[in-house]
């Protein structure tokens, strides 16, 4: 609507200036005319009443001739005409009457000189009241030889008149015109302008609102009408990327459900390998002894040292199995908004004897409260695990350096968006890890501990809650110069990946 | 190089008999290794423990120096999970060393089980965690005979 009222008020000036300029030609060359018609109406009347003036005073004498010249002016109703004396000395008839003419006519001049007296000519005069006069004067040579005139004198009032009549007639005609442009631009505007960009206006508002739906339908064949067809195109196009990437999250999805479940059958069978040898050696061991007691090959003090023996191997595959149990029982997180700082701080308090044994200084440096939805007991334990490590690891009278804080990354396996992460980073003074063992460190049942004083189940387990909170853990080393595991947990709930649950049938 | 080493170890007897009965152990768990010990004495083997393969390799280094304190051993019993070794990278490291014993490896592993049959099928023995004393006892028999001094059946 704005667009047609712009369109409106340009066309008015642009007609206004043209009528203007047009009816301001137009009264002049009308003055101009009415002027030369008048003139020349004044130069008919004057020649032919001149020289009928002339022969009637010449034949029938001078009160005929003055009472023609009075006939005439009655009969002419916009024209005054009177008889004068120009030399009787009317000083408003001074400069129409040549100078040189006057003084050959006056008596006693050189007769031989005589030139006719020239006593013609039209001046424009204004009354008092400012009324315009068009006044003309015709000299008539008397027979006595006294040069009279007859005086024509006409209010150009008419003339006013016209020209105001003219401009009437302009001005209702401007009017009328720029009311019906006024009319046609508005209905016009509105409806090849007006309507169809508020369609497209409207319609961008619904693609910048994520709606791509609903093509645009413009049957104008100009300009707007090809936007709306590329609009409509365009919205295809977005519309067939959009279904497209969508696709490829879906198929993302599906592909990363297929390799954590190639993940599980490998945890599971690493598992069960683990199971076997962790239970194999104990379980031989139970079967060799129990075995030679049966047999009544052990007597006395060596009966009672394998009974001994025998349950101390049974405690042995008791503890494997409860530490297989905790790593099978990572549950559900049932998290809550806990400080991870103080967190940290009550886990080093619980380790601190431990690590007293050992010789081993733990630090703890925190960047303020650190509060993440965390289940705390989890979080705990997976703590617990990684520091117990740290102060293995290091040789006695080493520092353990525990740092706290926040970061922003993107998760590694994912690496698509990035996210606010608390951080517990434990790092050890011991020898360091190498890449190769670096590699398999959070497998279940990997360890590097002698035989019997480790499961290998720590990491993995530690690794387990890590992820069950949307975390991961990473490990840093450099052999020589000690380790270094950081444990990442999201500050806020996870983001629900918007992806069809049709699409996610992996197979379970 | 496996196929020759099989053939030589079947076609040159290396040892008369008499010298029979020396067992090199290597076994990381102390209470295995002295269960497994004390049953291959009571069946008339001597035994030298290792309890872990660089004590292993060492008693066979020294016995390619000084095999009279150091016997040549008859057959290695070995557990197959070792730190830093894998089942065939074991039994390579046993053909450079130029042993040619039988070997019996105990295990716990399916993997590691298939891994060293594909390698040798004669001389090269898996018992599986846990095995009978006697099943040990029995194999024993097959690949190096009877114990010289074996005291009991």
């Amino acid at each position: 609507m704005k667009f047609a009222r712009k369109l409106i008020i340009a066309l008015i000036v642009a007609i206004c200036s043209v009528l203007g300029v047009f009816s301001w030609l137009l009264v002049n060359r009308e003055l101009k005319a009415f002027d030369e018609d008048a003139r020349s109406d004044h130069e008919l009347i004057a020649t032919t009443l001149g020289g009928s003036v002339a022969m009637v005073w010449r034949n029938r004498g001078a009160d005929r001739a003055l009472a023609l010249v009075h006939e005439a002016d009655r009969l002419r109703a916009h024209m005054r005409l009177r008889w004068v004396w120009p030399d009787a000395g009317d000083p408003a008839l001074a400069p129409l009457v040549s100078a040189a003419a006057l003084e050959a006519r006056k008596p006693g001049a050189n007769a031989h000189t005589t030139e006719r007296l020239r006593f013609d000519g039209t001046k424009l005069v204004a009354d008092r009241q400012g009324e315009e006069w068009l006044i003309s004067y015709r000299g008539v040579e008397t027979p006595s030889g006294r040069v009279g005139a007859i005086e024509l004198a006409e209010s150009l009032d008419r003339k006013r008149e016209s020209s105001r009549m003219a401009l009437t007639t302009l001005t209702t005609m401007t009017l009328s015109l720029i009311s019906v442009c006024a009319v046609l631009v508005l209905f016009l505007g509105v409806w090849f302008v007006g309507r169809p960009l508020a369609k497209l206006a409207e319609k961008a508002q619904r693609v910048g609102a994520g709606d791509l739906t609903g093509t645009l339908s413009l049957s104008q064949k100009d300009e707007i009408g090809d936007l709306a067809h590329e609009m409509n195109l365009m919205c295809e196009r977005l519309a067939e990327a959009d279904q497209r990437v969508k696709a490829e999250t879906a198929a993302r999805v599906a592909t990363l459900e297929q390799l954590r479940h190639a993940d599980r059958l490998r945890t599971v069978g690493q598992l069960s390998a683990g199971v076997a040898h962790e239970l194999g050696t104990p379980l031989n061991i139970v079967l060799g002894r129990a075995k030679m007691i049966a047999q009544g090959k052990a007597t006395g003090q060596k009966l009672h040292d394998y009974a001994v023996i025998i349950s101390e191997q049974a405690e042995r595959m008791a503890r494997i199995i409860r530490q297989l149990l905790d790593y099978a029982r990572v549950r559900e997180p049932r998290t809550h908004r806990h400080d991870l700082s103080r967190l940290v701080q009550q886990t080093v308090d619980l380790i601190k004897p431990l690590a007293q044994r050992r010789e081993v200084q733990i630090e703890v440096m925190t960047q303020g409260s650190v509060f993440a939805p965390i289940d705390v007991a989890q979080v705990q334990q997976a703590l617990t695990n990684v520091i117990v490590n740290a102060v293995h690891a290091s040789p006695g009278n080493k520092v353990v350096t525990i740092t706290t804080g926040q970061l922003r990354a993107a998760k590694p396996e994912l690496g698509l968006c990035e996210r606010e992460y608390g951080f517990v980073r434990v790092r050890d003074a011991g020898s360091g890890i190498d890449q190769n063992t670096l590699e398999r460190i959070f497998d279940p049942f990997f360890t590097t501990k002698p035989i019997g004083e480790g499961t290998g189940l720590g990491l993995a387990v530690t690794q387990g809650i890590v992820s069950e909170h949307q975390g991961w853990i990473s490990a840093e080393s450099e052999p020589g110069r000690g380790s270094t595991f950081t444990i990442h947990l999201p500050l806020a709930a996870a983001p629900v990946l918007d992806v069809p649950s049709a699409d996610l049938t992996a197979p379970s | 190089m496996s196929q020759q080493w099989i053939l030589e170890a079947t076609l040159t007897p290396r040892r008369v008999p008499s010298t029979r009965g020396q067992v090199l152990l290597s076994e990381q768990d102390s209470e295995l290794r002295s269960l497994l010990a004390s049953v291959l004495r009571e069946h008339g083997y001597a035994v030298f423990e290792a309890s872990n393969n660089v004590q292993l390799f060492d008693y066979l280094w020294n016995c390619r120096r000084d095999a009279e304190s150091w016997p040549e051993p008859d057959i290695v019993i070995s557990d197959l999970r070792l730190p830093g070794w894998t089942a065939p990278e074991l039994l390579r490291t046993l053909e450079y060393s130029l042993i040619k014993t039988p070997v019996l490896f105990i295990t716990a592993n399916a993997e590691d089980l298939h891994a060293v049959r594909g390698e040798n099928r004669d001389t090269v023995v898996v018992l599986e965690k846990p095995f009978d004393m006697d099943a040990l006892a029995r194999e024993l028999t097959r690949l190096v005979g009877p114990a010289p001094c074996a005291t009991a059946g």
